[in-house]
């Protein structure tokens, strides 16, 4: 019988909001979403939570070594970079890209969330700090989409636009210094 | 404002290492058979004070804690690898180990001794034998501080030195040190 553990899992949950490359896609992708509109909100939430759910199960079986940091980064990019241009939400190719990003966001964060195993308290430590890793990816994304799609219009979209460039500039600044670091 | 960008980013870097850390004490000592060759280590582990609560919350007896730890440690081979001339040395699984508290400045601390048997002797003349230690979930970092932890016994003490170096830029998780013992023909 696995015991619910509060250490584990605030480990596991505070583990995407202290990741900066996690919490920049998050933001981004959140207010990709709702900047879309109602049509396709909660499908898209959907799709993000079952991708994370697939990319804990691929992580655990395979544990790919490729270098999901940059990737991460480049998809927060180019996500805040789509928001600021605000293409036609009734678009079939945006909503198709907004599916797209969904699915492998959410893959990639779960691919990147590595629960802590330490020898003797495995099953404890693994579920608990999924559980809270979890927990966090869906509730900033929801929080996150919900407040973006209530102020979607807000003085002609531009709050939307203006968060994404942050979220943009620091996802370029952090991506230019570990392809920096990377180089030395 | 691009300045209070770069600076916030270059705070949040060192949160992307935010996963949880501890460290281990060791001590080493190399066991040899009659024909002065290195036939095991055994290994002492002082867990820190965050991970042996942790662990002792679980409330389980020490035989069944420390059966879970070794039973763990063997999917992980035991966060060890033993290299003799850059030359990976196999050893077997480990049957010998103790797991038990004992006390530092009155707290407890859990202490797992385990014994790490080559499948072959092995003769260390003439030859450098590294102690890798490495938790490939960069959680733990196993320390030894300094030689006096690595025990050479009577096979090998008038030979050999062991040596133990700290590893520069080391990070939490990963390993810290190069250990080594090096023995004369």
């Amino acid at each position: 019988m696995i015991e619910f553990s509060i250490t584990w899992f605030l480990d596991g949950f505070t583990h995407p909001l202290e990741t900066p490359s996690h919490l920049m896609l998050l933001l981004g992708l959140a207010l990709f979403i709702g900047q879309q509109g109602k049509s396709y909100f909660i499908p898209h939430i959907a799709l993000f939570s079952i991708a994370v759910v697939v990319g804990f199960i691929i992580n655990h079986y395979f544990a790919p070594r490729w270098n999901n940091e940059l990737i991460l980064l480049s998809l927060a990019l180019f996500t805040s970079l789509l928001v600021i241009f605000r293409f036609d939400e009734q678009s079939r190719i945006i909503q198709t890209i907004v599916a797209c990003l969904s699915i492998a966001s959410g893959i990639l964060l779960g691919l990147d969330s590595s629960p802590i195993i330490i020898p003797g308290l495995s099953a404890a430590t693994f579920y608990n700090w999924l559980l809270g890793a979890a927990l966090a990816l869906n509730l900033t994304l929801l929080i996150i989409a919900i407040i973006s799609f209530l102020i979607r219009n807000l003085f002609q979209g531009i709050i939307l636009r203006v968060l994404s460039s942050w979220i943009a500039t620091s996802a370029l600044f952090v991506l230019t210094l570990f392809l920096s670091n990377a180089n030395r | 404002m691009m300045k209070k960008i770069a600076l916030l980013c270059l705070l949040l870097s060192p949160l992307s290492y935010g996963h949880f850390h501890y460290q281990i004490d060791s001590t080493a000592t190399l066991r040899s058979n009659v024909k002065k060759q290195l036939q095991a280590v055994n290994f002492s582990w002082v867990y820190g004070q965050k991970v042996t609560d942790l662990m002792l919350q679980s409330g389980d007896d020490m035989n069944t804690l420390g059966r879970a730890v070794i039973n763990d440690l063997a999917k992980l081979h035991y966060f060890t690898y033993l290299e003799f001339n850059n030359k990976r040395v196999a050893t077997d699984q480990v049957t010998l180990y103790q797991l038990e508290t004992i006390t530092i400045n009155g707290k407890p601390r859990l202490k797992l001794d385990f014994t790490l048997v080559l499948q072959s002797p092995l003769y260390l003349h003439g030859g450098r034998l590294d102690i890798i230690q490495k938790d490939t979930g960069d959680s733990a970092s196993i320390f030894y501080r300094n030689a006096t932890r690595l025990l050479l016994n009577q096979g090998f003490e008038t030979t050999c030195k062991a040596e133990v170096n700290a590893i520069q830029g080391f990070k939490a998780g990963e390993t810290p040190e190069t250990v080594s013992i090096h023995c004369r023909r």
